[in-house]
């Protein structure tokens, strides 16, 4: 229950989270495009289109044009009368041409329906306007006159020259008597009224709901002059234009308004100046509001999840696990693409007049603000939210994913990590498909792209072709996915494969008690079964010889002990009689022979019992760095009496300097007696015994080599137990001398081996090197 | 003299043979056959040795060797058919003073006895006037100032060069001196192939000082290394 509430905290603090950073930025980046590319006006969130700054430049524009109708100036080469390049913040989505605007339309947006009548229009202006450069105002004027958002009068040296209100149209060319030609008009319906020069002081009055609005200001025109219009102390207009009055009024709501014109060349629109502007200025507004709404939300949201930022923190680990688990190579794509997209928008030029607009609010060369500007509006501001993301998701991965393994689709090509040369194989050999069939896929995607870039140039349809190579490429990302999937599913296997090896080296080295566990459906289960069974085979076996060895030993250390409680009885009351003095001689010969017997037994039993427990494993061994030379020299000394007895001579091949192994010395004592022993029993008298010591690969080798006296019997094996050179036992020793020399060996790391030339017997104990301490 | 020795072990021949051993040698037998039966004797009477087998009936001798040393301090002997290593450090752990191990050689255990019996009334006078100038070693005192050793509080005869040896190992108990450095301190010239020579003083030497020479338990050789005097630590 707690665990749920605590998991569920986090995925609504991390929805919040989401939510309100989405919001947050998709607004503020939709209300930076208002702010530089729209009318500061909307920013205040009331109020209508006539307080943007684009209708003050319409009107201005329209006022100047008028003024050029009346008193008879040049129309510029596109067909505007009167304004020049100084156009103040004009924006760009209203900039047209006069002629334009009514009749034939390049309104918002670049182009509209109405693009084809756009060159024709244009083209046959163009080669009026060339023939004398002057246009037709006539014809400019009735245009002008269809659009009854605008209502005007043009008034020329006290004649009506133009106008479109109602009940004044018939009065054309008759003299004005500086009535006020906008009375009629309901101030509902046109609330925004201009007039220029109506008292003769050629200064512009506008009346908008009835309020007069102060156009001059301080009456010195500046940039930041509200109106273009003349009449400041330094912008003038000049005596022929004070000659002209004129009359603007302007609709509240403006509406198009299309004339059939079927005759010609069909219906056409005008008004859309106005009407665009206000529809425009209105959405605008709506979207500033909906912004400043947003962003209160989006705010609300962000200090939600802030409250439960500890929760947030797991959902972001939980996130980054998840990232974790796509491929590095797909994640870098999508980076790619991102970072390609902002590329496109926000070039070093582009950042510039980004930059430069923000610091100066000024205008910027027309075509320039037309280009940038264009791109600055097109960008959605979901794109920043998409990159947004894009970064929290690469700081995740750098923050949690940092110290963990990167999984690569060419980490899945690869052959690390594998150490046998048959999941090496596995590998290669369904890479080269893999990698044949990417290559493939690529060289579709490029002649799709070649096919479709060059051909269509050529031949202006697609063929048939192309979609056929496209299909091909499909296929071949599909099969490509299908490989990966597997590839996977083969590594996997490899990796069976290099456990099962592995199993089986542990085998032979004898660890019997790991056992291997594949899945259910690991396509070596089966195997891993049968290798499992065979282990818990040899375990079982190996367990039962420990157990008869172990038997073994008990049995061995009961005999001996219940063998040496009467030998000591013997060998004390053996001892008794050797004190009595009265006895005859041949009974002292007899308590003698009794005596040493006995004794020899005594050295059996020991023997026994050593060598049972060294064969077991059960010996304790104490391994000490010594020197060896010297262990055989201490050896030899303390056999002097024996070798001198003996008769035989000993010669010795040993290095002055130490020779260093890791034995426990007291048992190798044991082993050269022991060899020494032997050799002195069995070789032939005034023969030579040979002690060396040779520095070999990596070990330390000693030989004890003798000449055996009796013919040695071919293919026994020395070491055994009991075993002997001559089969009828005849001999004093208790056969166990090699047996233990050998066992002892083994114990203390080294290794033990006899080898019989004819005569020669030589026993060979072999130790690894060790570095001087 | 005349001390009383108590044997113990369920085998009765040994015991007897024991006792006809250290009846010879004028030493009074007491006899027992299990645990029970000489924690028994021991109550009832003054006991200067006690020879006595690890596996016996009813009570054990390790058990019976707990009891006794709650309140006797006598020297304790130990047989036993076990020749482990480990048994014998768990005999000697519990109070034991010497183990002997079955079979063992009838010479070495009247050797052991009267060590121990030496010791054990040498030991009670000798404590009152500790000289600076011994060194102390087990049952081993060496004299630096006489340049003698004594063994169980006796002299050993000991020769020149033996007692340079002997003073060599005595002052540096449980270091272990290759043969090399003990001729070339003894004898007092550089040294080559000395193992032998070496070799043959200590030998003699462990005749000398050693109950069992052939398993000596001072004059140790290390194999491969060289020879020391192993450091004894006393029973307290």
């Amino acid at each position: 229950m707690d665990t749920k509430w605590k998991r569920s905290k986090s995925v609504l603090s991390f929805i919040a989270f989401c939510l309100g950073i989405s919001l947050l930025i998709g607004s503020a980046f939709s209300t930076c495009q208002l702010m530089f590319s729209g009318d500061r006006e909307v920013l205040k969130g009331s109020g209508d289109y006539q307080q943007s700054a684009y209708f003050r430049d319409y009107v201005s524009e329209r006022l100047a044009s008028f003024l050029g109708v009346a008193t008879g100036g040049e129309s510029t080469k596109y067909g505007t009368y009167g304004v020049g390049n100084d156009y103040g913040d004009k924006p760009w989505w209203w900039y047209d041409s006069d002629y334009y605007e009514d009749g034939i339309g390049y309104v918002a947006y670049g182009y509209d329906e109405n693009y084809d009548y756009y060159d024709e229009a244009y083209e046959s202006y163009y080669e009026e306007s060339s023939k004398d450069n002057k246009f037709d105002v006539k014809t400019y004027m009735a245009e002008k006159a269809a659009n009854k958002n605008l209502r005007y009068a043009v008034i020329y040296k006290g004649k009506l020259l133009y106008t479109n209100i109602e009940g004044y149209e018939n009065k054309v060319g008759q003299a004005w008597n500086g009535e006020d030609v906008g009375k009629s008009l309901s101030e509902e319906e046109y609330n925004f009224t201009l007039w220029f020069n109506k008292k003769g002081d050629g200064k512009v009055e506008i009346v908008k709901d009835g309020k007069a609005e102060d156009v001059y200001g301080d009456g010195v025109y500046t940039r930041e002059s509200r109106w273009y219009v003349p009449g400041y102390t330094n912008f003038n207009a000049d005596l022929s234009t004070k000659e002209a009055v004129i009359f603007m009024a302007v609709a509240k709501t403006p509406k198009l308004y299309v004339a059939g014109n079927y005759g010609s060349y069909g219906p056409v629109t005008y008004g859309r100046i106005l009407y665009n502007m206000e529809k425009s200025f209105e959405a605008q507004q709506n979207q500033f509001l909906l912004n400043m709404a947003m962003i209160g939300l989006s705010i609300a949201l962000l200090i939600f999840a802030w409250f439960w930022r500890k929760e947030k923190r797991q959902a972001n680990q939980y996130i980054a696990g998840l990232i974790q688990k796509i491929w590095l190579e797909l994640k870098i794509l999508i980076l790619l693409v991102v970072v390609c997209m902002s590329g496109r928008y926000i070039s070093w030029g582009n950042l510039r007049e980004w930059i430069d607009i923000i610091r100066y609010e000024e205008a910027i060369y027309w075509g320039d603000f037309f280009t940038y500007g264009l791109q600055l509006q097109s960008i959605s501001p979901w794109f920043f939210v998409i990159v947004f993301w894009v970064i929290y998701l690469v700081s995740l991965e750098i923050r949690y994913n940092r110290g963990k393994q990167k999984k690569l689709i060419l980490g899945t090509l690869g052959t690390k990590g594998f150490t046998y040369s048959v999941q090496k194989t596995l590998i290669k050999r369904y890479r080269v498909i893999l990698v044949t069939a990417g290559l493939a896929l690529l060289l579709c995607l490029l002649s799709f792209i070649m096919i479709r870039d060059v051909m269509m140039d050529y031949y202006g349809d697609g063929s048939l072709f192309q979609w056929i190579i496209l299909l091909v490429a499909g296929i071949l990302a599909f099969y490509l996915i299908a490989g990966i999937a597997n590839l996977r599913r083969n590594r996997q296997l490899a990796v069976d494969m290099g456990l099962l090896a592995k199993q089986i080296v542990r085998i032979k080295e004898g660890d019997l008690t790991n056992r291997l566990d594949f899945p259910e459906d690991g396509d070596l289960r089966q195997a891993a079964e049968n290798l499992n069974e065979i282990q818990h085979g040899l375990e079982k076996a190996l367990e039962q010889q420990m157990h008869s060895e172990r038997l073994k030993v008990d049995l061995v250390t009961n005999v001996s002990h219940d063998i040496k409680t009467p030998l000591t009885s013997i060998i004390s009351y053996v001892d008794l009689l050797k004190q009595e003095e009265q006895l005859p001689e041949h009974v002292k010969e007899f308590i003698q022979i009794l005596g040493e017997k006995s004794e020899r037994l005594r050295n059996i039993v020991q023997d026994v019992f050593e060598v049972s427990k060294a064969t077991s494993g059960q010996l304790s061994v104490e391994p000490e760095t010594l020197d060896l030379a010297k262990l055989l020299r201490q050896t030899l000394a303390d056999m002097n009496n024996q070798l001198e007895e003996s008769g035989l001579t000993i010669k010795t091949s040993m290095p002055e300097e130490p020779v260093y192994i890791c034995a426990d010395g007291q048992r190798l004592y044991r082993v050269f007696q022991n060899l020494i022993q032997n050799a002195l029993k069995y070789s032939m008298e005034g023969t030579r015994i040979f002690l060396l010591i040779r520095e070999e690969q990596n070990q330390i080798a000693v030989y004890v080599k003798n000449t055996s006296a009796v013919e040695l019997a071919e293919g026994v094996d020395f070491t055994e137990r009991f075993a002997r050179g001559d089969v009828s036992r005849s001999d004093g020793g208790s056969g166990l001398g090699l047996s233990i020399a050998k066992s002892f060996t083994e114990a203390c790391g080294g290794s033990f081996h006899i080898e019989v030339d004819a005569d020669l017997f030589t026993a060979k104990v072999a130790f690894p090197t060790v570095e001087e301490i | 003299m005349n001390e009383w020795i108590l044997v113990v072990d369920d085998d009765r021949e040994i015991v007897k043979a024991i006792a006809l051993l250290l009846e010879k040698e004028g030493y009074r037998i007491l006899r027992a056959y299990d645990g029970m039966e000489a924690l028994k004797i021991l109550a009832e009477q003054t006991v200067q040795l006690m020879i006595m087998d690890v596996m016996m009936p009813k009570l054990d001798g390790l058990s019976a060797m707990m009891k006794i040393r709650e309140r006797k301090n006598l020297p304790i002997i130990v047989l036993s058919a076990k020749t482990e290593e480990t048994d014998k450090v768990l005999g000697l752990s519990m109070g034991a003073d010497d183990y002997v191990s079955k079979p063992f050689n009838p010479q070495e255990l009247k050797a052991r006895v009267k060590s121990q019996l030496r010791r054990y009334t040498f030991l009670g006078d000798i404590n009152a006037k500790y000289q600076t100038d011994e060194i102390w070693n087990g049952r081993l005192c060496y004299r630096v100032q006489e340049r003698t050793l004594y063994a169980d509080g006796e002299p050993v005869k000991l020769t020149a060069t033996e007692t340079k040896i002997v003073d060599l190992l005595m002052r540096n108990r449980g270091r272990i001196f290759p043969a090399e450095e003990i001729y070339e301190r003894v004898w007092e010239e550089p040294a080559y192939a000395p193992e032998n020579t070496v070799m043959v003083h200590i030998r003699h030497i462990r005749e000398k000082i050693e109950l069992n020479p052939k398993e000596p338990e001072y004059l140790k050789v290390v194999w491969g290394i060289g020879y020391k005097m192993e450091k004894i630590k006393e029973r307290t």
